[in-house]
């Protein structure tokens, strides 16, 4: 007699979900043989059975939740302990796979994620790729035989090489079975970088997860634009504060006064984050990266300016760090220089909500009592936000205090 | 701030110890010859031969003679003139200067300070080695091994307030190293290991002479654009990791420097405590520089092989950053 216990598949992983069973009550198993499929936070797996013997009796059935380290099903005739590993990693989205009605072929993605022996990497390599999804099969290594260490993966998570090798790019395994529309002859596949991995990843994830909202407002920018030609006149060209710099301030103080706005959805609640800290979107040739602006509530606009170009400046010579890349709380999103005049963005996870902002646009108003029609600077400003957080008459309150502070601009000086 | 040698700066802190009327010092040729590294020269015409004791060839009659006189009530300094010489003195400091407290129920405590060296520079095999792990493998010692004149007069200062047996390991290598000394009654704590020297690419983690090593080391690499940081440990035991482990998160690789052997020697406790602890944050495995395993030999040339150089740090360092 020997107990099938729920496997701990990852080192945040508390619970595991019964998918189905693969044997029944009165089935003989044999070592190795699958007898379950589950699904983590995270992904569906087999798990097979360390011990030969008849499943006994099913604990968990499909469906049902257990803790990791409880017993989901015994084996009667088997000698010693069962633990069960497992066999095949299946990046099915929870949602596909939990789908009624729909028949979701099982899919042993070949080898999504390797098996840690097979691949050589530094413990701090292996720490750094799980904390940020990475698959350590598809990241080069530069150490000695090949071994993955901790520049690598920094490199791949912004998608440059570590060293003068680019990464071996592994073609991505389909994860739904259905052929593919047939493609006309000639076309080509680009294998995806390792940056283009990392936003299907992540921005997948947060669009399945995080049911987002949207609110958008205008904002009249005369006073912002007269402040700053006054506040820029005396600075050198390096030193002048930008539009975008005085929004990254204004949101650091509007994310003060509504930390929600500033908070992690995490199974156990809402997790308010005790520093606001700003990533800043920056479009490259090879995709996006975000570097993030420590502190933007405490800094001073000009400190904002500062490390906003100098994180820039990194992000363009391909020398962020891991460093300037994590501890994000809130996004801002300008695409103004393209010319857009507003747009929705997708929240970067684990953060509440990204602000998207359009280009300043001159454009004829409505003034005081009289009606006069005068010339505005006024530019569009979008939160996406996380339902799960915060609700649209919040969301509302937040965008509204960014747009006070940005039409009364002194306010953000003192 | 004075500068002073580490002799000068050890005779300041004798002087300072011997103002206590409890405190006597007993060793080989500390009285009239005046020390062999002439740390003591012109003691005992200051103090008289009451509290300069010259004692004859025996050690295990120094130490057991010290200890007893601290558990007596008094505050001995016992120098063993080298430390290949204590190993006729291990049972009185292991089994009684290391066990008493315990085993007498706290009734007795042994507040004795005895100082000792290593070193080499051909002495051959019986005068060139290093006891640090085994004197650092007994609970109910402190064991400590000071880098810096600063750090001599500071944590001899500490180790005569302390209530237990400190080993204090010195460096016949090391005496005319010169360093800026604090005036005052600075303390240096026993147990807090400090930085020597910050950097951002890798740790070396060391202590006593090989912290000058690894000194001139870094400053070779910084040529190449290495910058290397230096954990000074300071004591032995109670090991302080703190400092070392703190900068290994930061640069995530490592080399241990240490003047002994290397199997079983303090290097492998230190970087065991490095895997221990810092597990998550190791890109690299760690290296150790260390003497080659070998009785010490006399030829000079032979020397040079077996003890650690300059050079043997800055390959091992470029070894753990893959740089050839």
């Amino acid at each position: 007699m020997a107990d099938i216990t729920m496997p701990k598949m990852g080192f945040d992983m508390t619970e595991g979900t019964i998918v189905r069973w693969l044997k029944k009550v009165g089935d003989f198993v044999n070592k190795g043989e699958a007898v379950a499929e589950i699904e983590t936070d995270k992904v569906t797996i087999e798990i097979e059975s360390f011990v030969s013997g008849t499943l006994s009796e099913i604990i968990s059935p499909a469906g049902s939740r257990t803790p990791v380290g409880g017993v989901i099903a015994r084996t009667s005739d088997g000698a010693g302990a069962a633990h069960v590993a497992p066999v095949a990693v299946a990046v099915a989205p929870v949602a596909a796979v939990a789908a009624p009605g729909v028949v979701v072929a099982h899919v042993a993605a070949p080898v999504a994620t390797h098996a840690i022996g097979d691949v050589k990497a530094s413990p701090i390599a292996k720490r750094m790729a799980r904390e940020h999804g990475l698959d350590l099969g598809t990241i080069h290594g530069s150490g000695p035989q090949g071994r993955i260490v901790r520049d690598d993966v920094s490199a791949a998570m912004i998608g440059r090489p570590a060293g003068v090798v680019a990464p071996l790019a592994t073609p991505v395994a389909p994860v739904v079975a259905a052929p593919l529309p047939s493609a006309a002859a000639g076309s080509t596949v680009v294998p995806l970088s390792n940056m283009r991995r990392t936003i299907t990843r992540r921005l997948t994830q947060s669009w399945q997860t995080a049911p987002h909202f949207y609110i958008t407002m205008e904002v009249n920018m005369d006073a912002a634009l007269t402040l700053r030609k006054q506040v820029n006149a005396p600075l050198s060209k390096e030193q002048q504060i930008s539009i975008n710099d005085m929004i990254v301030k204004a949101c650091g103080l509007a994310l003060m006064a509504y930390p929600n706005l500033n908070a992690s959805f995490v199974e156990e609640g809402i997790q308010r984050n005790p520093n606001v800290n700003v990533s800043i979107a920056v479009a490259l040739e090879s995709g996006l990266v975000a570097p993030v602006v420590t502190n933007a509530d405490s800094r001073s606009l000009s400190a904002v300016s500062r490390e906003s170009k100098r994180l820039i400046g990194l992000a363009r010579d391909g020398k962020l760090g891991a460093e300037n890349l994590q501890g994000g709380t809130f996004t801002v999103s300008n695409l103004g220089m393209y010319g857009v005049t507003e747009f929705d963005a997708i929240i970067t996870p684990p953060q509440c909500a990204i602000l998207a902002v359009g280009a300043v646009r001159r454009i004829p108003v409505f003034k005081g009592e009289s009606n006069d029609v005068v010339a505005a600077n006024i530019c569009s400003i979008t939160i996406s936000a996380d339902h799960r957080i915060t609700d649209g008459a919040e969301g509302a309150k937040f965008v509204g205090e960014i747009k006070r502070l940005l039409e009364n601009p002194l306010s953000m000086l003192i | 701030m004075p500068v002073l040698t580490v002799r000068e700066a050890l005779q300041q802190a004798l002087h300072e110890a011997m103002a206590d009327e409890r405190t006597f010092i007993i060793g080989e040729d500390i009285g009239h010859y005046g020390s062999t590294y002439g740390v003591t020269a012109g003691f005992l015409e200051k103090y008289g031969p009451e509290r300069i004791r010259d004692a004859p060839i025996a050690e295990a009659g120094i130490a057991g003679l010290a200890v007893g006189a601290a558990m007596a009530g008094m505050r001995p300094i016992a120098e063993i003139m080298s430390v290949n010489f204590s190993l006729l003195a291990f049972d009185m400091i292991i089994n009684h200067a290391a066990k008493i407290y315990s085993m007498f129920g706290g009734k007795f405590s042994v507040p004795l300070v005895l100082r000792t060296t290593n070193g080499w520079t051909q002495l051959s095999a019986t005068h060139s080695q290093s006891f640090d792990s085994m004197f650092a493998h007994i609970p109910g010692l402190k064991v400590v091994a000071p880098a810096t004149p600063a750090d001599m007069k500071g944590m001899f200062r500490a180790a005569m307030a302390d209530p237990d047996p400190v080993i204090f390991i010195e460096h016949t290598l090391m005496y005319g190293v010169k360093g800026e000394v604090p005036e005052g009654d600075y303390i240096v704590p026993i147990g807090k290991s400090v930085l020597a020297r910050e950097g951002r690419h890798i740790t070396v983690v060391t202590y006593s002479r090989m912290v000058h090593l690894s000194l001139q080391a870094a400053d070779i690499l910084a040529k190449e654009g290495i910058e290397v940081e230096i954990v000074d440990l300071r004591t032995l035991r109670p090991l302080d990791m703190s400092v070392a482990l703190e900068s290994f998160k930061k640069t995530n690789r490592a080399v241990v420097v240490t003047e002994d052997w290397q199997s079983y020697g303090t290097s492998a406790e230190i970087a065991t405590r490095l895997y221990e602890q810092g597990f998550d944050y190791l890109d690299a495995p760690i290296q150790r520089v260390n003497f080659r395993e070998v009785p010490m030999p006399y030829a000079k040339n032979l020397e040079q092989q077996v003890v650690v150089t300059t050079e043997r740090i800055v390959a091992a360092i470029k070894k753990v950053l893959n740089r050839s």
